[in-house]
C-alpha cells in the first residue's frame, strides 16, 4: 500500500521521505509533523477503519519523530570504534534489491493465504467448541470493531467525570484484562455496557475498552448480538481453551 | 488388504480428522499397505471426486493430506458459516513471515537488518497466530532466539511443505486449481 505525503520540502511516498531523514538527505527540521499527522488523520475519516492499511505509516511516522527528538538532544561523544561503517553505494543496492525480494515474495504468500481460505475443512470438533451450528436465524452475529468502536464513543460521550492531570497510571490494560477475565470466567457473559458506569474517569474507560479488546484478539472473549440492533453481549470462549 | 477396501478406509479417515493427516499415520493404519500403494489410493481418490465433479478434493498440505471443500464453493460455505473473508496477515507481518519462512533460522536482529525496521509488534503477531515459534537459540552473544515457521503456517498458507514455498529469485504462484488437487510427488 502505497502512502503519499505532501510537505514543503518533500512531496511523495513515506518511506522514502524516511529512509531520506535517516541518510540525512533531509533536514528533518523542515518537515512538519503536524501537517503530516493531519494528513493521516484525514485519510482516516475518509478512508473508514481498516486497521493493516491505516498501521502501516504509523512505525514511519514514529521514526521521523524519534529523528527529529534525537536531533534536539546534544550528541553524544563519539566513540570511534563503534562508529558504523558508512555503507558502500553497491551493498546499499543489494539489501535494497534483497527487501524487494522479499516483499515480492511477501505479496505472494499473502495469495496463497486468501487462496487456501477458500478451501474449507471439517470444524476440529474437541478444538474448537466454538459456534454451535443452530439454524441461521437465532444464530448470534459476531460485532466488527467498527461498531464496537461506535458503541464505545457512545459511552464516552456520556462522561461526567471532569479530567484531571495524570500522576501515575492508576489502570493499566493487563490490570484490566485479569479483571475481565475473571469476570468472565464468573459469569460466563455480560453487556457491553455492563462494563463502564459514567462515574469512571475517561483513562478508565479507554483502558477498559483496550482491554477488552486484548482478550477478543486473544480469542478469549468475543462480542455478539442477538440479534440487529439488539445490546452488544460480551461472551467468553474460554472453555475448552484449557484443556 | 484389497485395494479398493484400503481406499476406503483412508477416505473415511481423511473425513473424520480435520487436521492434515500425515502418509505415516495411514500407514500405521492400513497396515498391509505400503507408503507408495496409499499415495497411489489418495491420486485415485482424487481423480474420482474430479471426474464425477465432487465438492471437496484431498489437498497434501503441512505434511499430511486432508480432505477440502472446492474453492470455487467458498462463498456458499461462507455464508454457511456466516464467516467473512478469513483474517487477513498485515503487509508488515507478511513480510517479516516472508524473511523468516526463506531465512529460517533466523533472529530478531537479523531480521530487522533485513527490514530496516523493529519487528517487535509484527513477529509477536505472528507467534500469536501461531505462524512462528522460537525454535531456539543462537551461539552468539546475548544467545537470541531464533524464529521459524511452524506446521500451522504450512496450513494456513497451503504449503506441503517450506520446500514448496516459491522460489527466491523469481517468484510464480502456482495454478490455484492444481494446487488444490493434491499430486504427491513420488
Amino acid at each position: 500500500m502505497r502512502y503519499d505525503v505532501d510537505t514543503d520540502v518533500y512531496e511523495g511516498p513515506l518511506p522514502l521521505l524516511v529512509e531520506l531523514s535517516k541518510q540525512r538527505l533531509i533536514d528533518v527540521f523542515l518537515i512538519k509533523l503536524v501537517d503530516l499527522t493531519q494528513q493521516y488523520l484525514l485519510r482516516i475519516k475518509a478512508a473508514g477503519v481498516d486497521i493493516n492499511t491505516l498501521s502501516e505509516p504509523l512505525p514511519l511516522l514514529g521514526t521521523l519523530l524519534a529523528l527529529k527528538a534525537r536531533g534536539l538532544l546534544p550528541e553524544p561523544p563519539r566513540i570511534a570504534e563503534d562508529d558504523e561503517v558508512p555503507i558502500s553505494l553497491e551493498e546499499l543496492e543489494r539489501r535494497l534489491k534483497e527487501y524487494e525480494q522479499f516483499k515480492t515474495v511477501a505479496q505472494l504468500l499473502s495469495e496463497l493465504h486468501a487462496l487456501q481460505h477458500q478451501h474449507f475443512t471439517r470444524p476440529a470438533t474437541e478444538l474448537s467448541p466454538e459456534e454451535p451450528q443452530t439454524a441461521a436465524s437465532d444464530v448470534p452475529c459476531e460485532v466488527s470493531l467498527t461498531d464496537l468502536m461506535g458503541a464505545f464513543s457512545k459511552v464516552l460521550s456520556k462522561v461526567t467525570a471532569p479530567v484531571y492531570e495524570v500522576r501515575e497510571e492508576p489502570w493499566t490494560v493487563e490490570m484490566k484484562v485479569q479483571e475481565l477475565r475473571v469476570l468472565l470466567a464468573v459469569k460466563r457473559q455480560l453487556n457491553f455496557l455492563e462494563l463502564f458506569t459514567i462515574e469512571q474517569s475517561p483513562l478508565e474507560l479507554v483502558v477498559t475498552f483496550l482491554a477488552l479488546l486484548e482478550l477478543m484478539r486473544q480469542r478469549v472473549a468475543r462480542a455478539i448480538q442477538e440479534r440487529p440492533f439488539a445490546e452488544i453481549v460480551i461472551a467468553s470462549l474460554e472453555q475448552g481453551k484449557e484443556s | 488388504m484389497e485395494e479398493a477396501q484400503g481406499k476406503r478406509i483412508i477416505e473415511a479417515i481423511l473425513f473424520v480428522l480435520s487436521q492434515p493427516v500425515a502418509l505415516k499415520r495411514l500407514q500405521e493404519v492400513l497396515e498391509a499397505l505400503d507408503a507408495a500403494t496409499i499415495r497411489r489410493l489418495i491420486q485415485t481418490l482424487n481423480d474420482e471426486y474430479l471426474t464425477s465433479g465432487r465438492a471437496f478434493c484431498i489437498q497434501e498440505v503441512a505434511g499430511g493430506y486432508q480432505l477440502v471443500t472446492h474453492q470455487q464453493l467458498a462463498p456458499w460455505i461462507r455464508r454457511t458459516l456466516q464467516t467473512h473473508k478469513p483474517d487477513a496477515v498485515s503487509t508488515a507481518a507478511l513480510e517479516t513471515l516472508a524473511i523468516i519462512a526463506y531465512r529460517q533460522p533466523i533472529t530478531k536482529a537479523e531480521i530487522e537488518a533485513i527490514r530496516g525496521v523493529d519487528v517487535t509488534a509484527s513477529l509477536e503477531t505472528l507467534v500469536e497466530r501461531r505462524f512462528v515459534r522460537a525454535a531456539g537459540r543462537k551461539d552468539s552473544p546475548g544467545r537470541p532466539f531464533l524464529y521459524g515457521t511452524t506446521t500451522e503456517f504450512l496450513r494456513h498458507f497451503g504449503l506441503k511443505s517450506i520446500e514448496a514455498l516459491p522460489p527466491m529469485a523469481q517468484p510464480a504462484i502456482p495454478e490455484p486449481d492444481e494446487s488444490a488437487v493434491a499430486a504427491p510427488a513420488d
